[in-house]
Formats: C-alpha cells, structure tokens, sequence
C-alpha cells in the first residue's frame, strides 16, 4: 500500500495536476478550421429554428397573430394574452424577452464565426455569417427600435451595453445583409439543401429597403430575384400528396413536398424540420407548437377524432391531426377577405366543415334555432336529427371558439406514431417566391408605379383564379387593375397569400399598420377581443430583465411602456 | 459481553458458594459522597439486573430492604461515573462517586486525529451514539435532523433511497453548493462522487460535526461548508460480539391532500366554460372519458389507487472482535423499501469490513472498506397526474389495458398508472477501498517518542446504470429504449505526519498533513427508437431504426498542504493555530491556490483553582476562534467559453452544428469567508444542565455565483467572483435532566440556532442587482414581489377604484398593492417598481426540544422540530386558476364568482393574476419527528440465555405536522405540470416502525 501512495504522491506532485482541460466540450479558438467554420455557420441555422420551435410557452405562435387584423384567440396559454389585450403588454412579457435573446444569441454566434472565418476567409461563408446577423438585427429592428449593437463575439462579462439609434442598426443590417446577397451562392449552389442563399439576404434586404423607405433599391433587389429565372410560382400539382385530395396551392405546404428537392419551386427558404426517422436525428429541438396552435380541437366533437389509420408515406391527415385550437381566423378572414374563386380559400386550404369520422359513430342529436348541436331532449331543440359517420358533424355553440372554426391547413402535422401530436414535424416555409412578388408590388406603389404593382399582384392571381377561370371560363376573374392598389391591398393580398404563413405583427410594425389594420378585427368573444391597442405598439418594450442586468447603463423604457 | 460474561460466572459462583445464606434477605443503608466528600442527593441505587431500588436522600443517606448479600448494588448518577458495589455482609455502605465530567476525558475526532473534548477550541457538536442506535433511520442525517445546533437538515424528498440536504450554519455562499464535506473515517466522499446516502447507519460509532473556522479550518477550501466527520465501528479485542439490528415498517402518506367533491369538481368546469369559454365535452362533464363515469354515478379516488402502504425492513448483522494484535469489524445490512406511491422501491445491500492488525510494535496498518448496491427499479406512479385526475376519468380500456388519457380529450394528464407497466432499472454500486498505515516513531526509536505518520489511501468507485424502455403501454407507438452508464473513479491520499510533546503542565501537539485528490467522472448514454414490438427492450438496442449516443467526461483535482499548532496549559489554556495552503483544478491559471490561516483560544475556567470549590460548576469552558476558510464550490470548467454540438438536418441528413454554450471566467478564484466564533461550553450541578452557546459572525468575499447578464451579450450568466455577504448567527444546545428517580428519568435537550445573514456589498458600487434578484442590506435569498391585499371586486371596478391604481385590473383579479413608481411615490400603476422584499427564503430560526422519559426498563423519546421564518412560493396556488377549471384539484384553494366575491382566491379567468404575482406564503412548521418508544429486556432474563443485551423498539416518524401551507407538506419538493421530471413528486411518509437491537 505504501508503494501505491507513493506512486500517486508522484503522480499528484506532477506539475499540471491541477491544469484543466474540457474533455467534452469544444473551444471556440479550437473551431477555426474549415470543419470547425462549417459547423458553427451550421449552428446559426440550429440557434434561428430555436425561434420557431419554442413550445415552452405554447401560446407563443399566437403572440404574432392574435390581435392583429387576422387572427383572434382560440384556447389561450397565457404568453399572448397581452397581444390582443394590449394594456396588459409590459416588459415583463416572456415573449417579449425571448424574442429579444434569442436574436442576441445567433447575433454572438454570428460574431463569433466571423472572427474564426477572418476578414480573409471564404467571402461564401463570411457572408452566411453575416446573413443571420442582419437577419436577426432586422427582427430586432423592427420590434424594439434603438437596441444594443454588438458586432464583435462577447469574451467577457459585460453589464454596459448601449442601445444604440436605431439608423446605425438599420445601416449594419444593409451592409450585412448586401455583403451576404453578393457573395452568398445562389440557391442551386449551397453546400447542402436548406443552407443560406444569396436570394435569401435578396428578399430579407427588400423587405429593410421597404422599413427604410428606400424603394428603388427594394424594387431592385426584388427584381433580380424575380428575374433569377431559379424560382417559379406553383400553378399545377406536384409532389407526395399528389394522390390525395388538394390544389396544386395546397401541395407546397404538405409534409414530403416543401422543399425544392421535393418540387417545390417557389421555397427561397425552408428550415427543415425533419421527422425524427431513418437515422435523421436534429430538427425540432424543443417541440414547435404551430399545428397545435392553428388546427382546432375538433377532437372535442363527439363523433371526431383526430386517429386516423389510412396513412401512406404522404403523411396527410383528412384534419390535419391533432389541435389545440388556440389562433383562430378572424372573421374578417373569414368571411370577408376571399373573393369566390380564390383557390388561397379553397376547402383544401381552409377547410370549414367536418364530417363524423369515429368509427362506429351514430347519435341522436337536438338542433337549436341557430343550427347549433344541442342535447335532442334539450328545451331549445328546434329538431332532432339522427347522425353517423361521414354525416356533417353538428358543432355547438361554444364549438366555434377552439373547438370547430375554419382553418388554415398550412400548418397541418400528421406523424402516425404519434397521433396525439405533440410536436410539429413539418418543415417551416421562411421565404416563398410569392411573397418576392407581394413586396414588390410594395415596391413599386412607393415608387408610383400602381400598374407594376398591379402587375405583380395579378401574377399571384392568376395562379390564385387559374382553376376558377376554366371552370368558368372568365379569364379576367380575380384580375387587378391599378386602380385597385393602395398600400391596404397589398396588404390584403398578403393576408390572401401568406395567411398562417407571414409573421403578420412584425408586417404590420414594419408598415406602421399595425392599429388601423387592427381595427378591422371586430369580433368580440369570450375568448378576448382588441382592447388597449395605441400606436406605442408599433414597438416592443424593452425585456426589464434586460435594462435591470445591464447595471452599468441605464435604458430607457420605449415610450409609453412602464 | 465480557463484562457481561463475566458477571454471570460471578452470578453463577455466588449462587453455588453462598447457598447457605444466598436466599437470606437484609436491609441496606449508607451514604454517596463524592470525591470532595460533599454528599450527593438523588443518585439512583438499583439491585443490578432489577427494577428493585431506591434513591438517595438531601443528605446522600439511602435505605434498601430486601437485599441479598449476592447483590449487586449500581450506584448511577447524571454526570458521574457508575458504581458497582457487591453487596456481601455489609449493611452500611460509603459509596464514593467520581465525576464523570464529559469533555475532560472523553475523545473526539476533529480531523485528522483526534483530540480530547476538553482541549477543543472550535465548534464541534457530536451526535450521541445512542441517538444514532434508538432512531431507526434508512439515513444517517435522519437522525442528525433537528438534533444538533446549527446543522440544518431538510428532507426534501421521502422518496425511498435519496438523502436530504444538509446545511451547516445556514450556508452563507450565494450560488455556490453549500452542502458540508463529509468525511468517512478519514476518507472524504463529498466531491469524490459519493453520498451519505451510501453509509449504513448500522455501522457507525459516532458523528461529529464541525461547524466553524477553527474546527474546519484543517479541512480547508472543503471546510466553508462545515464538515461532517463519521466514524464507523471498529473491534475490540475480545471474544466476538455478534449483534444483530432489524426493523420493519410500515409507511403512509403523511398527509393528503383535501380533493374537491364531484360536485365542486363541475362547478369548477362550469364556471370554466362561463369566464373562459372553455368548452364542455357534454355537460356537466368536461370530458369525453367522463361521461360514462359520470352516468354510472362511477367514480374513482386516484390518489388511492397510485398509493400503496409502505413497507421498509433493515437487517443488519455485525461480528466485531479481536486478539491482542488484530481487531476486526465486519457487518452486512438489508435494507428494502417499499415506497408509499407504487414503483418507488429501493433496496440497497452493504457490507463493510473494517480491520486493524498491530503488524509490530510500532505499526498498525488497517482498511475500512465497503461495498454498496443501490437498487431502485420500478416504474413509478405518477403522483402528479393522479392529482390532476377527475374522479369520473376512465381507468381501463375494454381489453383490460390503462387508457392513456383518462380524461380524453384532455392530453395533458395521461393515467398516472401508465408508468408502472415499465420495469425501468436504477442501479449503483459503490465500492470504497480504505487503507491506513500508523507508525509510531517512539517504538522504533525512543528519542522519537510522540512522533507518528499515517497515511490514509482510498479508492472509489461508483458505477451506475439506469435502464429505460417505453413501449405501447405509454403510448409510445415507437417504442424507446435508453441505457445511461455512469462511472466515478475517485482517490484520495493523506500523509499526516503528527507530534504529541507532553512536558510538565505543556502539552504540545503539532500535525503537518499533504494530500491530493483525483475524481475522473464519466458518463455515457444510449438511445434507440422505433422498435418492431416491445419485446426487447433495452437488451437489443441495435432493433431499433433509430439510435443516438452521448458522452460526458470531465476531471477535478486538488492538492493541500496544512499545518496545525495546539497547545495548552494544564488543560486551562487552550491554543490552536491552523494554517492550510489548497490548489483547486476548477480556478484559472494563476488563481488556483489559496492559503487559509486559523486561530484559537480555549480556556478550561473550570480547570482554574479559584474553582476549586465551585462544586456546582461542573464544567465551564470559553472558547474564541478566528479564521479564513476557502470555498472552491463550483462545477469544474467554469473558467474557458465552451462550444456544444447541436444536431441539425440539411438536405435530408443529419448535420453536426456548433453554437456558443457558456461563458468561462479566466479569473475565477477562491471565494473566501472569514469568521469569528465565540463558545461557552457549561455544565452545572453535577452536569444536571449542562451545554453550549455559540455565536458567530462570518464574512463571505468573492463570492461564486451565476450572476446574471444582459442576453444581449449572448449570454444570461457567467460564474464570477462577487460581492460579500456577513452572517451572524447564535445557536444553543441546553441538556437538562428534570427528573432523576430510581425508576423515572426524564431528560430534555433543546437545540436551538438563529441565523442571519446579509449582502453588505455586491460590485463596490453600493447597487442592488436587481436582475440577479440580490438587494445588499438583505439575505441571500429573498422573494421580491408585490404585495397582495386581495381580490378586485365587481363594484371597485364599477366605480372606477382601479383607474389609479391598477388599470389593467378586472373583477376577480389579484389586487396588489401601488407601492411605488418610478419617482418612488405611488403611480397609479402596477410595476416592477411596486415589488417589494417580503421575505426571506432560509428560515430564520429553528430549534429542536427532545423529551427522554425513562421508566424502569422503559424508554421514551419524543422529538419535536420547529423551522420558522422562511418564505416560498406556492405553486399550487400560482397555477390553480389556470389549471382548476380543468383537473382535479385541492378543496382549499378556491376561486371568485360574481356571486361568490372571495377576497381571498381569485377568478378562474386565465388572466386574473396578470402581474404574475407568485402566491409566496410562509411555510413555517412544527413536527412531531419523532417518538420511540424503546425496551430493554432485563438483563436476568437474558442472562438465562446467554444473550447480553436486547432491546426492542417502536418508533414513529413524521407523526403530526402543525403548518398553515396548503398542500401536501411545508418542505415538499414538487413540479407542476409541464417539466419532465414529475417522479420528484413523492409527499411527506409517515412511518411506523418496529425494531429489535441484539447482542450475543
């Protein structure tokens, strides 16, 4: 025994005994070369789904929907409450202030592979760098105003940053933002499917030419994407789903389908979400709620249910699968916004009616004056009727708040290991070739050419009324005209186009739109109403946590927040 | 047993010698003086092996009739040595007792050698054996709890087989682990991977712990935290003693819970679906499941059936013994509970060898070791679930199997049963390998004389295992199976070279110890899913069409170097001096060594002569420490900025993804706390009342914590050395004994700590951080929130009271007070500037009071603990009115209606707490700990059979618990709804336990 101790006394007096190296974790110094680069401009993409994916909040994909013109409560969480009631939005919001970090945290990593990729390193991957960090300082932008602009990695502890004007943040996005669009390869020539392309910095820089009010130079940016000749709008059917039923609109939005490997020739951006199948592990890192969050709870029916068993490799779900019925449409959507014939309305985009599909399934029913379900020995029933599987399913009156409303079908997610669906396993469509033509059209209204703009909203029309046109025979159908646009048809046509799909807050903020075009949702139910809505809303609070951590510099609050 | 042996031969002669006169009965008198010839009232004189006796009078004069001359007489006394008199002729006896002062004989460990207690300088508190054999307890710190000054002890879980958190003296350090250092035989297991949970309780002989800077100052950077030292039994030399220790139990919930009625649960779901809009399956019910239920008039208590009576039975079996040159200890224990929520098991099986052989006259050599597995497969009912479960919810599928969701289509709660149809393995094993080499120099060489060297060598060893497969029965369709692997491997070595000098009045002592320590941890993790069935399980992991790996290693290590003086003067003056010198892996470059001095006065008053005649001052003893300590609590690679790989798919396969992971700090270093003690030791009236009070104060500076960051640096936090916080404190340990008959004792001790502490500075620049929630002026922990002073009511709206006041406010939602705004007056606005500190969240005293009543061969111990002043957010609360409307939930916690304008509860409306106020309340408590009820048989009836001792108990823990908090109990560790590990959600046990302690 003494000759063991003697031997780690040896040991234990060697000099770097008490050195420490990390056994399993990496450096940033020790990620400098091309694999190390690769993997942290990798990360960028990883941080930027973490966005999406939250589910620690599950109301979170409301929160830039609900109490805008488009979309009202459904089943509340808690986190978007204060989207619709607008006085109770403090900087106390948990949306808030994750929005805000997370921005921050891909901004850090950004930084940081800049200085592992070197002011003479690849331009491709310094511009993918450089891409998320004007990406990111644009959200920040558009939400909070004047923020903190960090564009060196943080290596030591720091509690004094300054909240920069807002002008100096908006010229970093631009050069960001232009660098990424000249050197970043365009969409056929990425390492791999998915990463950032040239085309992406394009669209994301005419969407901050129009924030900046620069018209022309989004006009031009938007232009040579259109003129790329690498995208074109999707006017016939395509893909997995093929078989089943659909339109060719409602085919880029399936599972199997999204992306341009898959056929779809309008994605500029889509973050792939795998399904955690065949050895692809990755994709959804917390457990993204936006099925749950659009699909309605229709389950809560008798005689629904969201099993379904006729599953083939297209993954499609006759409902979606299973929701939780928190963002509805307003009514606006609805029952105002479509014009007929427009296939962006169809029952296979937002569909409207349910049919009883429990197996087995019969009932005897009451009905109220109202057409609503009730029970058949219920006082109010006006008729008894008898029902089975594959009738009409009959939906009562509180059914219309989260239970059984018209929805979008963008965000359908059927995984058939996992019926009740706790996750999305969709990928998510970030930039589409229709939307390049909508801010163009923007574009070219500030630049007074109402016809270009014109122009381009009937390019997404016609692709929208090109079914309806043959089967009436009127090729003008759904035709805009100059006269027809203002800076409010636009904004139509979006809500048209890119319904569920835009992140429509942040729209509305940018445009400065967001309380008159609040205004035209009118509903009023239980479940909340616009309330509190003021133009100190076209920004964000600053996160208090963030003012009372930065201790060395006192922040002020944006106006109007306390 | 030798005395015990013996005293049978001796039994055994007299009965054959004096059969002549053995039956012939007398009467007895005399008197008990002690040394001083001072008499002695109320010594207890007992006919040995008897309840026949008597007690002495004011004078020290005692009768006894009915004595045989073969008697034995015992003279016992509080305080004094026992006496043994054999009766004889004599019919008048002059009985001299001695002092038995404790503390001027008696030996103590103090780390690193021992000392006597009297020529202690620190704070030591020692946990008697006896309490340690008389509570039957699965934990050692179980009977540590509430038993000694200044340690705090809460047993967050009762789930069978985790060990509570110990706190000494209140922590002090803001983030940094504040658990003591617990040494096993000289060998430490903290930071080497251990827990105390892996000592048997069976095995141990005594407990010290060292509780300030003096006494923990020989233990260094490992001592801020105080430091338990346990000792485990050795053998004596003589013939074996066999001895075996059993108990078995039973366990229920200590308390559950008031649920609501069926009829109170659709009220709640009505005034959901009113104030919410909340749909209703069918009404009155919620949910499509309930309807059949409800129909039936069917309903089912779910707590009751996740919940089974507990059962934990311990066995333990030592043979101890020795010759003149070795002595040996050698036990093995069962231990196997069954938990009170079905699937919560643990077993866990030890044996321990502990062996000393004198191989010469001057060198002993010895091992302690231990082998011990940790068993605690089960699949576990979930607790939570069964909480949130309607009593109409279904229980079964027509096929016999769980339904998933009992109340479908409600998914959040899936049937707390489901878990239990997994066979999940969680298994340990501890191996500690211990050696010590002695040498006494003085036998090699006189001159040498008081010179010895010891080296303590140990080795651990930890592996783990736990084993997971999730199939059908959990609706996991996939099927997932998960084996994680752990291994710590762990050594320590101490050479302690020691110098005991002894001249006239002098005693001189002088240790000098170097050590190094080595933990290399790793850990590996496997998954795979999408199974073809559920047959395999874990054991054919490759069956699976989709599989992940991970692996974690990392490495700590430490050297020190210590020197420590005692010296003192007849045993009335008393002086230490500690010095310690400790290098800690986990510090940056150029930070990682730290120097600690210590020192120490003692004085022995009651040694002085002009106490010569004090007789009523039995022992009376001021002690005075100062010193530094270090603390080097933090996780290892906390000094460099990390990376962690991330997964993400591109183009269809999988990618591997870098992104920044934490901040390092490359100037971290030792945090450091400076303390000052101040200790009378006491005892009067033949120690009657006798104890100790200490108070201290302590400085924290550097302190290591997470302190917060702007996000917008890309980081929350960082670990960082910070600010200081100043801790005073006073603890009071008083023994009394209140009655003294021959047949009746009855014994009080009472415990008693108060502690304060506060932040005196934070960045040098006199600011609170507010984003770190640390206020200087204030504790470390303290809940900042706003102050509710009820419920807004429909007419306050009505009339406006809440325009400028809260004007966010509706009916039936939390009302707070408008305490202040931006310029420090109210504001007509509820803000972050109207939070305010209400409390603190480490309690401000606690105390302990024991009763012992002993009455003949009767003992019975009652333990009452008492934690007040402390603070906590009840979750329960804070998620009822988003949650009641929708589950299952406690009758007590209510909510407003229109027509029900409770002041108290707030609406079911999902926004009625919009602030988010967090429901802090008190969580204050007064326990029934403990009561046992003990029996020792008489020894003339074992003495018949040849055993030498047995005792048997019955013992009750947890019996009653006085609190105002709502829910399952004040110290409950719970989860709500949403976070991953609900298995922690186990309540408060009662148990009952019957026992059985018996030498041969």
């Amino acid at each position: 025994m003494i000759v063991m101790a003697l031997t780690f006394l040896a040991i234990s007096c060697s000099e770097d005994f008490l050195d420490e190296t990390p056994y399993s974790s990496y450096a940033p110094e020790t990620l400098t070369d091309e694999a190390g680069i690769e993997a942290a401009l990798k990360g960028l993409h990883y941080n930027f789904g973490r966005i999406w994916t939250w589910s620690d909040q599950q109301g979170w994909a409301g929160v830039w929907q609900d109490g805008t013109d488009v979309c009202s409560p459904g089943g509340v969480q808690g986190v978007e409450i204060p989207f619709f009631k607008y006085e109770d939005l403090n900087s106390e919001n948990a949306a808030v202030s994750y929005m805000w970090s997370m921005c921050y945290l891909i901004i850090n990593n950004a930084n940081n592979a800049m200085v592992a990729i070197g002011e003479d390193g690849d331009p491709a991957k310094m511009a993918e760098a450089r891409f998320f960090r004007g990406y990111c300082y644009n959200i920040l932008a558009t939400l909070y105003g004047d923020v903190p602009l960090l564009t060196e990695p943080t290596s030591s502890a720091r509690t004094d940053l300054e909240r920069t004007p807002v002008s100096q943040v908006n010229a970093q996005i631009v050069a960001d933002l232009k660098y990424a669009a000249e050197n970043l390869p365009d969409i056929t020539g990425t390492v791999s499917e998915s990463r950032a392309n040239k085309h992406m910095a394009m669209q994301s820089l005419g969407e901050v030419y129009l924030r900046l009010d620069q018209p022309a130079d989004a006009e031009t940016v938007l232009t040579s994407i259109i003129n790329s000749g690498l995208f074109s709008i999707v006017e016939e059917r395509y893909g997995v789903a093929i078989d089943v039923n659909g339109d060719y609109f409602s085919d880029m939005f399936k599972f199997g389908n999204q992306r341009r490997s898959e056929g779809n020739t309008e994605a500029i951006w889509t973050f792939e979400l795998e399904y955690n199948k065949g050895g692809i592990s990755g994709g959804f890192t917390n457990a993204p709620q936006q099925r749950r969050n659009w699909v309605p709870a229709y389950h809560n029916i008798p005689g629904m249910t969201y099993v379904y068993d006729g599953v083939d490799e297209s993954f499609v779900h006759p409902y979606g699968g299973r929701g939780n019925g928190r963002i509805r449409p307003s009514n606006w959507v609805k029952y105002e916004l479509y014009e007929d014939g427009d296939i962006r309305n169809s029952e296979n985009n937002i569909t409207r009616t349910f049919y009883y599909n429990a197996p087995g399934y019969s009932a005897t029913w009451g009905i109220d004056a109202n057409g609503f379900r009730v029970a058949a020995d219920s006082p109010d029933a006006v008729m008894v009727k008898d029902v089975m599987v594959g009738d009409t399913a009959l939906i009562a009156a509180s059914d219309t708040l989260e239970v059984a409303y018209p929805y979008t079908r963008k965000w359908d997610s059927f995984d058939p290991t996992d019926q009740w669906g706790w996750t999305n396993i969709k990928d998510f469509p970030i930039m589409r070739f229709g939307e390049t033509y909508l801010l163009r059209a923007e574009a070219r209204l500030k630049n007074g050419n109402a016809a270009g703009a014109a122009d381009d909203i009937n390019v997404l029309r016609d692709r929208a009324f090109k079914a309806a046109r043959e089967e009436s025979g009127n090729s003008e159908l759904g035709k805009v005209s100059s006269s027809d646009i203002d800076l409010d048809f636009i904004l139509d046509e979006r809500a048209r186009e890119l319904f569920a799909e835009e992140n429509r807050r942040m729209t509305l903020m940018r445009t400065g739109t967001l309380v008159e075009r609040a205004a035209l949702n009118t509903e009023s139910t239980i479940k909340g109403t616009i309330s509190g809505i003021s133009e100190i809303h076209l920004l964000l609070p600053i996160p208090l946590s963030e003012i009372q951590r930065n201790k060395d510099v006192l922040w002020e609050q944006n106006p109007g927040y306390n | 047993m030798a005395l015990a042996l013996m005293l049978i031969i001796v039994h055994g002669t007299a009965a054959f010698a004096g059969s002549g006169t053995a039956l012939q009965e007398k009467s007895i008198t005399g008197r008990v003086v002690s040394t001083s010839g001072e008499s002695i009232p109320g010594v207890s004189i007992l006919v040995k092996g008897t309840t026949h006796g008597t007690i002495s009078d004011i004078d020290g004069n005692f009768t006894l009739s009915d004595v045989r001359s073969e008697d034995i007489l015992v003279f016992s006394f509080i305080g004094m040595k026992e006496v043994e008199v054999t009766v004889g002729d004599q019919t008048n006896l002059e009985v001299t007792m001695e002092d038995a002062v404790i503390g001027v004989d008696e030996v103590v460990v103090v780390g690193y050698g021992t000392q006597k207690k009297s020529d202690i300088t620190g704070s030591v508190s020692s946990v008697s054996e006896e309490r340690l054999a008389k509570i039957p307890v699965s934990n050692v710190m179980q009977a540590v709890q509430g038993a000694v000054s200044g340690v705090s002890v809460t047993q967050v879980s009762s789930i069978p087989g985790e060990a509570p958190q110990v706190l000494v003296r209140g922590g002090g350090s803001l983030t940094a682990s504040t658990e003591p250092y617990v040494v096993v035989d000289g060998i430490p297991i903290s930071k080497m991977g251990g827990s105390i949970n892996d000592i048997n309780p069976n095995d141990i002989k005594s407990i010290e712990i060292l509780k300030d800077a003096s006494a923990t100052a020989i233990y260094g950077m490992n001592g801020a935290n105080g430091v338990i030292l346990i000792t485990t039994k050795s053998g004596k030399s003589s013939k074996p003693t066999i001895k075996y220790s059993g108990y078995l139990g039973v366990e229920e919930f200590a308390n559950i819970p008031e649920m609501v009625s069926t009829d109170e649960l659709l009220a709640r779901y009505a005034e959901g679906n009113r104030i919410n809009g909340s749909p209703l399956y069918e009404a009155p019910v919620k949910y499509q499941y309930e309807v059949e239920n409800y129909k039936n008039g069917h309903t089912i208590d779910w707590i009751d059936e996740v919940s089974q009576t507990g059962i934990q039975q311990n066995h333990n079996i030592s043979i101890s013994g020795g010759s003149e040159n070795l002595s040996y200890y050698i036990s093995g224990d069962l231990l196997d509970q069954k938990g009170v929520v079905k699937g919560y098991n643990y077993k866990r099986n030890s044996i321990r060898t502990n062996i000393d052989a004198q191989v010469t006259s001057y060198l002993k050599i010895g091992t302690n070791s231990s082998i011990v597995y940790h068993n605690r497969d089960g699949g576990r009912a979930n607790l939570l679930n069964a909480e949130a479960m309607s009593p109409y919810g279904r229980m079964y599928e027509d096929d016999g199997t769980y339904t998933i969701y009992p109340m479908f289509g409600e998914t959040l709660w899936a049937n707390p049963m489901l878990p239990t149809t997994t066979s999940p393995e969680r298994r340990q094993f501890n191996v500690n390998l211990n050696g010590f080499a002695y040498v006494t120099f003085g036998d090699i060489w006189k001159p040498l004389t008081g010179l010895t060297y010891r080296l303590n060598a140990g080795h651990s060893t930890i592996q783990s295992r736990n084993s997971n497969y999730t199939g059908q029965s959990v609706n996991d369709l996939l099927g997932t199976a998960t084996i994680s692997r752990s291994e710590t491997q762990a050594y320590t070595i101490e050479n302690i070279l020691r110098y005991d000098y002894d001249v006239n009045k002098h005693h001189i002592d002088l240790t000098g110890v170097y050590s190094s320590q080595e933990r290399v941890y790793n850990t590996n993790w496997a998954q795979a899913s999408d199974f073809v069935n559920d047959e395999l399980g874990w054991d054919r992991m490759q069956a699976g069409a989709s599989s992940s790996v991970s692996s974690y290693a990392d490495r700590y290590a430490a050297i020190s170097q210590m020197g420590r003086l005692n010296y003192s003067y007849d045993s009335r003056y008393l002086f230490t001096v500690t010095v310690r010198r400790d290098g800690s892996s986990v510090f940056a470059d150029g930070m990682k060594y730290g120097t600690f001095p210590s020192v120490a006065l003692g004085w022995n008053i009651r040694h002085e002569g002009f106490m010569a005649n004090a007789e009523k001052i039995t022992n009376l003893k001021l002690r005075l420490s100062y010193g530094k300590s270090g603390n080097e609590a933090v996780s290892v690679y906390r000094t460099f900025t990390t990376m962690a790989d991330r997964q993400i798919p591109f183009g269809g396969s999988t990618n591997i993804a870098m992104v920044t992971d934490r901040l390092g700090n490359s100037d971290l270093s030792w945090e450091t706390k400076e303390s000052f003690n101040l200790g009378l030791d006491f005892g009067f009236f033949n120690n009657r009342i006798n104890g100790s009070l200490d108070v201290y104060s302590a400085n924290n500076s550097d302190l290591l914590l997470s302190r917060k960051l702007p996000s917008a640096s890309g980081f929350g936090s960082v670990t960082a050395n910070i600010g200081e916080t100043s801790t005073k404190g006073i603890e009071l340990t008083l023994n009394t004994v209140n009655v003294a008959t021959t047949n009746f004792k009855w014994n009080s001790s009472i415990v008693f700590s108060n502690s304060k502490s506060e932040i005196t500075e934070l960045y040098g620049d006199g600011l609170d951080d507010i984003g770190s929630g640390w206020f200087l002026g204030e504790p470390i922990g303290v809940i900042r929130d706003y102050k509710k002073i009820g419920i807004w009511q429909e007419d306050e709206i009505t009339n406006g009271d809440h325009l400028d006041w809260d004007p966010v406010a509706k009916p039936g939602d939390v009302k707070v007070a408008d305490i202040s705004g931006p310029d420090g007056v109210p504001d007509g606005v509820i803000t972050d500037d109207d939070r305010v500190i209400l409390g603190q969240t480490a309690p401000k005293w606690t105390g302990g009071l024991t009763n012992t009543f002993a009455y003949k061969n009767f003992t019975l111990n009652v333990f009452i603990q008492t934690v007040q002043g402390a603070m906590r957010n009840n979750s329960h609360i804070g998620m009822a009115a988003d949650e009641i409307e929708r589950r299952n939930s406690f009758a007590e916690i209510g909510y407003w209606t229109p027509e029900n304008q409770s002041n108290e509860w707030r609406s079911l409306n999902k926004n009625s707490n919009p602030h988010g106020y967090g429901f802090p309340v008190k969580n204050n408590f007064t326990r029934i700990k403990d009561i046992t009820l003990n029996y020792d048989v008489p020894q003339h009836l074992l003495d018949k059979a040849g055993i030498s001792a047995l005792s048997l108990y019955l013992s009750g823990r947890n019996l009653y618990t006085f609190t105002d908090w709502i829910g399952w109990d004040p110290e409950e560790r719970d989860t709500q709804r949403g976070w991953n590990n609900w298995e922690i959600n186990y309540p408060a046990v009662r148990t009952v336990v019957f026992g059985i302690n018996l030498t041969l």
